[in-house]
């Protein structure tokens, strides 16, 4: 079953300007403006609403085509024909007003927002920009990725390493790569297992970053203890002339600081096979999905 | 479920912010060719410093010397010109004993190249801002590990033999006594590491005979070790 994704910051939609999501049975209207005289959207079809907030994108609705659409033709402004053919171009395309009566299915207010969702869809590839996928009035969205959102289906071992991977800087990103493929001995990751990658990202980041905040921590706190009356221990750091690049420790160790102590409460690992067990039927249906898939990482930016 | 969402989240913005220094985005883990991986270790050579400055608390009154500008409280990411860094001296009784520098170059009578300037060095109290050899009281340098079970190269101990032994002359019992506590078996000219040391216990004659010392486990939390 195909179903669109409806985005509201395109599409006006004054109801869900006043509030987070509409209720179930709630109905109305919306419209959509086009060059085309059909579009693929029509009685029955589903549809999800989503909404942007800030930097994100949330899907707040299921619903559901009621009638058939009303379709207008919308008048060409006049000074569009004049300047067409003053530049002697073709005439401006008409334009159509597609109308639909819905009616809402269900709030979506589980794990529905598209940064946290964007692992779990197959339509999502640009993964440091997921709302790029949705910048238009309406898109298609796949039966499996519409099953997805309605639920709030989380494919736990893909987006665990994908916001780890994509969180590193680029440099790191292709050095993990390049250590990956000789690691593996493939260049074909399709073939190796998530969770396999995630053993060898975590072992990664806690050789490369880790390694060297905690350094930075012990650092900080010797010398908070020991040589506030000396110097200002928030200002201790390090300054290169050449470059201008000046580097804070106390600041970059409170980061650090943080990182650790949720590692020592429960390691990534723990979270993961928890996370995992408790819905492993899930799980089995996204590594089944994503079986012709290889790991998501960006190397672009 | 969401709370393992809760958890990523939260693990990946922290390693975003983490893994790239705050003020100037530089990579806190570079990935270094073969010809600057020197410049790699600075975040251990300072914990290094850090750790030994405060150890000297112990037995001498310390004072900290600003640097200028930018350098106020900030120390060179790499070796400089001493001029205008921060450092500390080591007092007794109100008399300056020792400068404690850290990434000092040193004007060295046969050139040096960048990165053989000592990551930390301990000049004479009346050591000029412009020092040479013979403002060297030891020096000690820092190799990190990633792993740290991971030995210290043959070459590293070499390379350090020839910059203490050959470039500076520093032979027998240095000029200055340097009175640490916690860190007493490391008075002389140290090769540290978190990782494990290149020489065995047993046979430390090279080291003897060029005057160094390698110290391992150097790091948070461990013991260190002194060989030689």
């Amino acid at each position: 079953m195909v179903a669109f994704a409806i985005n509201t910051k395109y599409v006006d939609l004054p109801e869900l300007k006043q509030k987070r999501y509409l209720n179930k049975g709630d109905t109305g209207h919306f419209s959509i403006e086009s060059e085309l005289q059909h579009l693929p959207i029509g009685k029955n079809k589903h549809f999800l609403f989503i909404r942007p907030e800030k930097d994100e994108l949330i899907f707040t609705n299921d619903g559901v085509i009621t009638t058939s659409a009303t379709i207008i033709k919308l008048p060409t402004p006049t000074d569009h024909i004049t300047k067409a053919r003053l530049n002697n171009s073709p005439p401006p395309k008409d334009r159509y007003r597609h109308t639909f009566n819905y009616k809402i299915e269900k709030p979506l207010q589980k794990n529905n927002y598209l940064n946290d969702l964007k692992y779990s869809l197959k339509v999502v590839y640009n993964f440091y920009k997921p709302e790029s996928h949705f910048s238009q009035q309406f898109r298609e969205i796949n039966s499996e990725d519409y099953m997805t959102i309605v639920n709030g289906w989380i494919y736990t071992a893909r987006t665990a390493f994908g916001k780890i991977v994509n969180a590193l800087p680029k440099q790191n990103r292709l050095e993990f790569m390049l250590q990956a493929m000789e690691n593996f001995g493939t260049i074909d990751f399709v073939k190796v297992p998530l969770l396999d990658g995630i053993d060898f990202l975590n072992d990664y980041v806690n050789r490369r970053i880790i390694s060297r905040g905690k350094l930075l921590v012990a650092t900080d706190k010797l010398i908070a203890n020991n040589l506030k009356t000396y110097l200002d221990p928030t200002q201790v750091g390090f300054f290169d002339e050449i470059s201008g690049n000046e580097k804070n420790i106390h600041t970059q160790a409170l980061i650090f600081q943080r990182l650790l102590s949720l590692q020592n409460k429960t390691s990534l690992k723990d979270y993961l096979s928890q996370s995992i067990q408790s819905v492993p039927e899930i799980e089995t249906h996204f590594d089944t999905m994503f079986k012709k898939e290889t790991w998501p990482i960006d190397l672009r930016i | 479920m969401s709370d393992f969402l809760e958890y990523i989240n939260e693990y990946s913005d922290l390693l975003k912010k983490g893994a790239k220094w705050e003020t100037d985005e530089d990579p806190l883990a570079p990935v270094l060719s073969e010809t600057d991986a020197w410049a790699d270790d600075y975040i251990y050579e300072f914990y290094c410093y850090i750790c030994l400055v405060i150890d000297l608390m112990n037995n001498y009154d310390l004072e900290f010397i600003k640097g200028k500008g930018k350098f106020e409280y900030k120390f060179p990411r790499k070796a400089a010109l001493k001029r205008g860094k921060p450092r500390f001296h080591a007092l007794e009784n109100g008399v300056l004993k020792f400068q404690i520098c850290a990434g000092t170059k040193i004007n060295c009578s046969i050139a040096l190249e960048e990165d053989n300037n000592p990551d930390i060095s301990f000049q004479k109290p009346d050591a000029s801002e412009n020092p040479n050899e013979d403002d060297i009281i030891l020096i000690m340098d820092a190799k990190f590990k990633e792993d740290p079970k991971a030995v210290l190269p043959k070459s590293e101990v070499y390379k350090f033999i020839t910059i203490s032994y050959n470039l500076f002359n520093l032979k027998g019992v240095p000029s200055v006594p340097v009175n640490f506590k916690r860190f007493s078996d490391m008075f002389g000219n140290c090769l540290i590491t978190n990782g494990q040391s290149y020489t065995s216990q047993a046979d430390i004659s090279l080291l003897k005979l060029h005057n160094i010392k390698e110290v391992e486990n150097f790091a948070p939390k461990l013991k260190h070790n002194v060989i030689g």
